[in-house]
């Protein structure tokens, strides 16, 4: 994981003010990594998170911008305005506002912008970040290509603590969850409906050169989505499979789907830490979740609490009870990706996901940690405790950790 | 993991009747030399009765005694014998007793054994397990034997309640810094024997053998040749420019360690479960493993101390899933750790040690014990079956079926 981080004071949040969060913001997000190391306490213009504005619209009111890990219209790429559904490295969207006259920045995350209607597809969170309009607070800017935090202090009174928005990659574990590459646009459009649906792939992207089709199991579900422009997702059975002829056959489906949807084991393996939510409850979230026969329930940025859910699924236990050990070490646990409905009843069949493990972010005892102050050793790299996370319990109070930028190399 | 599996019915537990437990464990023929399933040898699935077995050894009969025992191990007696801190690969040894307690046989677990002639009986040292498996003095009963190298469980149905010991490895998990030495890297016999007290000097053979381990670093000297030692020791210097080699050590609690001791990060990664105690009271739960890293608050440790593994889990994913679309339950891999008991923690016995070898926990939900269990692809890709075998705080520990013996 490569990060570079920025923190230091700023003076208000405006884009039109020239010291300010957002303008800081501006600048940092575009600029190229810098390698390791860093200075200690790195101020502006050290270095970036390397993405690119895809919408510059500090000319609306409320005024805002557009961030991606890809570009969108830089020649010979195959950024997000040419790929809207790209599955194979999917884009990561960031809308950053200045939100009118309320003393905060808000940040939602897309699978898809259209920069010429200036509209957004398929929004997966948001996060309302409390600043100050025209005083000095301390901001702290960290990412790169797999992981991206913005932080504010929040220094109102009683208060007094930093306010994360924190997006990361997670990984599958392969007994639960097919990889990545269980993924193929489709050839053809699927109507909604009812009766088994069978759709069409081409090439041979299948293993070992064997047709598209051929990725995919009898038996097991399958998220389809579709972004370009478009905002669905539906998680389906597939019930047969045509090598010949390089289709498989889903047992239904929910919505409408145009040729290039995809069709995919998961394919947006992103992570959302949120401090302040005010849309809707959580504070993990991934973009999608699993519910069958459920068409009243949308499928992104759900607004149900809890539904699609991270939980700390193992080691909570362990970790509450652990003192340091001998050698100063405490139990830190990588956390664990699952859906549930409800952190306390499983109640809802197909919504009982086992996914995987976020990328570079560890669970610990807030025991001895001071928010942004102090950290944890992982293997000899310093991660950092940045906020509270409790259990599906409710039963104890555990540090989320994310990279310090010592672990930018 | 290779096991072999054998379930049918028995009659009584008495070694020497024909046809009971202790007897198809020791000697189904009656008479002559052991050859039951404890040692008979493995063999390649599909197995059924009287074919396959643990491929373990009697390394002491005593039936004959006035409470009948065997003592087994995975090593023959000769190499138990020969090498009583045996640490490259650790003996597993279990003395199985026909108990004066009747419908029951005990299992202790030692690790190392002094065979006896009989008499007198051998001597066991480095008690650290006693469970009893529940049986059928006289009726009929359906008993389950399952293991091999790695893993053994030892079950009987009594009354319909099934009763089981489980003993298994488990490996450190090396890429963390909770546990990062590989026993066979981080493990040195004694050359001399050691200081004591603070300070204390542990000779090793060479510079070679003392780069095996790091100043700042806990380890266990451990002596079960005749005696009964493991103390938790912090190295504090390294001598590698001879002509005598060795490490220095904080503090050295007990007697001089003798020449033949071992200094290790973890010599014996067993651990055992089952579902009753012989022995109730202190040192004596049901999830163990030998020793544990109580460092200044006692002379030696054994497993007669406060130790109990944490399995994890418990409040987390496991007890709120429900299947999946596809119906599959989460499963986990248990966890080995220290912890002084069940709520509290203590500054000198927290360490997380690594994960339980071919051993996994899930909800109990929809599963009956000995019966059903989960499907687990170990590797990914390769689906095995893996056995409801007990509880644990209200979750199935689950062991490998018969159909995982390859």
């Amino acid at each position: 994981m490569i990060i570079n981080r920025e923190n230091s004071t700023c003076i208000g949040r405006g884009f039109d003010q020239p010291n300010s969060f957002l303008t800081y913001f501006l600048r940092w997000i575009q600029e190229d990594p810098v390698p390791a190391p860093v200075p200690p306490t790195p101020g502006p213009a050290t270095g970036g998170a390397g993405w690119f504005v895809i919408d510059d619209r500090r000319t609306d009111d409320p005024q805002y911008i557009v961030v991606s890990n890809h570009d969108w219209n830089q020649a010979g790429s195959d950024g997000v305005g040419d790929d809207p559904n790209r599955h194979d490295e999917p884009h990561k969207i960031l809308k950053i506002t200045e939100d009118s006259g309320s003393s905060s920045v808000t940040i939602s995350p897309y699978a898809f912008w259209d920069a010429d209607s200036h509209t957004g597809y398929g929004q997966m969170g948001e996060l309302t970040l409390g600043t100050n309009d025209d005083g000095n607070f301390n901001y702290d800017f960290r990412g790169g290509p797999t992981f991206m935090s913005i932080g504010a202090f929040d220094d109102s009174p009683g208060v007094e603590k930093w306010k994360f928005f924190v997006m990361t990659d997670w990984e599958g574990d392969s007994r639960y969850l097919e990889g990545p590459d269980v993924a193929a646009p489709i050839v053809g459009a699927i109507t909604a409906g009812t009766t088994n649906k069978v759709v069409q792939f081409t090439g041979n992207n299948g293993p070992g050169g064997t047709p598209t089709s051929n990725n995919f199991t009898i038996g097991k579900y399958y998220y389809v989505y579709d972004f370009n422009r478009n905002a669905v997702v539906d998680y389906q059975k597939c019930v047969g499979k045509d090598n010949d002829n390089n289709t498989i056959t889903l047992e239904y489906s929910i919505h409408n789907f145009p040729s290039g949807s995809i069709v995919t084991a998961y394919t947006h393996r992103f992570l959302f830490g949120f401090e302040n939510h005010p849309s809707y409850s959580g504070q993990f979230k991934i973009p999608y979740y699993s519910v069958v026969d459920a068409p009243s329930s949308y499928y992104i940025f759900p607004t149900t609490p809890n539904n699609g859910r991270v939980t700390l699924a193992v080691n909570n236990r362990i970790i509450n009870r652990n003192k340091p050990n001998d050698r100063g070490y405490y139990y830190v646990g990588n956390p664990y990706i699952g859906e549930f409905y409800n952190g306390r009843v499983a109640s809802v069949t197909g919504m009982n996901r086992v996914y995987g493990q976020p990328l570079s972010c560890f669970m610990s005892l807030t025991n001895g940690l001071s928010q942004m102050g102090v950290g944890r050793t992982i293997d000899s790299k310093n991660y950092l405790y940045m906020f509270d996370f409790f259990d599906p319990r409710g039963s104890g109070r555990f540090a989320f950790l994310v990279p310090d930028f010592d672990s930018i190399s | 993991m290779i096991i072999n599996r054998e379930r049918d019915s028995c009659f009584g537990r008495g070694f020497t009747s024909a046809n009971t437990i202790l007897n198809l464990l020791w000697d189904p023929a009656g008479g002559g030399p052991p050859n039951g399933w404890i040692d008979r040898a493995i063999n390649a699935t599909p197995v059924s009765k009287s074919i396959g077995g643990a491929g373990w050894h009697v390394i002491e009969d005593g039936t004959a005694e006035a409470e009948p025992y065997i003592v087994v191990s995975n090593h023959t007696a000769a190499n138990v014998a020969a090498n009583p801190n045996r640490f490259d690969e650790p003996h597993k040894i279990l003395k199985i007793i026909q108990s004066y307690t009747g419908s029951r046989f005990v299992i202790e677990a030692y690790l190392w054994w002094d065979v006896g002639a009989l008499p007198p009986q051998g001597t066991g040292y480095g008690l650290w397990a006693s469970a009893y498996v529940a049986t059928v003095d006289d009726g009929p009963f359906v008993y389950d034997f399952r293991g091999g190298p790695e893993f053994i469980a030892l079950s009987a149905n009594n009354n319909e309640s099934w009763s089981t010991f489980v003993l298994g490895d488990w490996f450190a998990d090396s890429s963390t810094k909770w546990f990062p030495y590989d026993k066979t890297v981080a493990s040195a016999v004694v050359n001399n024997p050691t200081g004591t007290g603070a300070s204390a000097f542990v000779e090793l053979a060479d510079a070679t053998e003392v780069n095996r381990f790091e100043v700042g670093e806990y380890y266990y000297l451990t002596d079960y040749n005749g005696v009964e030692k493991a103390e938790y020791v912090k190295v504090t210097a390294k001598d590698i420019t001879g002509p005598t080699y060795g490490v220095t050590v904080e503090q050295i609690n007990s007697t001089a360690f003798a020449v033949g001791s071992v200094l290790a990060a973890y010599a014996h990664r067993f651990y055992c479960f089952f579902t009753n105690k012989q022995v109730t009271g202190t040192g004596k739960y049901d999830q163990v493993i030998p020793y544990c890293s109580n460092y200044s608050n006692k002379a030696y440790v054994t497993g007669l101390n406060e130790i109990k593994n944490e399995f994890t889990g418990s409040i987390g994913l496991l007890n709120v899933m429900q299947p999946d679309d596809e119906g599959n339950y989460a499963v986990e891999e248990p966890f080995v750790g220290e912890d002084i008991d069940g709520s509290n923690g203590s500054d000198e016995m927290n360490n997380t040690l690594g994960k339980c070898v071919g051993c996994w926990m899930s909800s109990i939900n929809g599963l009956t014990k000995m019966q059903i269990g989960r499907t687990i692809e170990d590797p990914p890709g390769n689906p095995l079956n893996f056995m409801y075998m007990e509880n644990r705080e209200g979750f199935a520990f689950l062991a490998p079926d018969y159909d995982s013996t390859t």
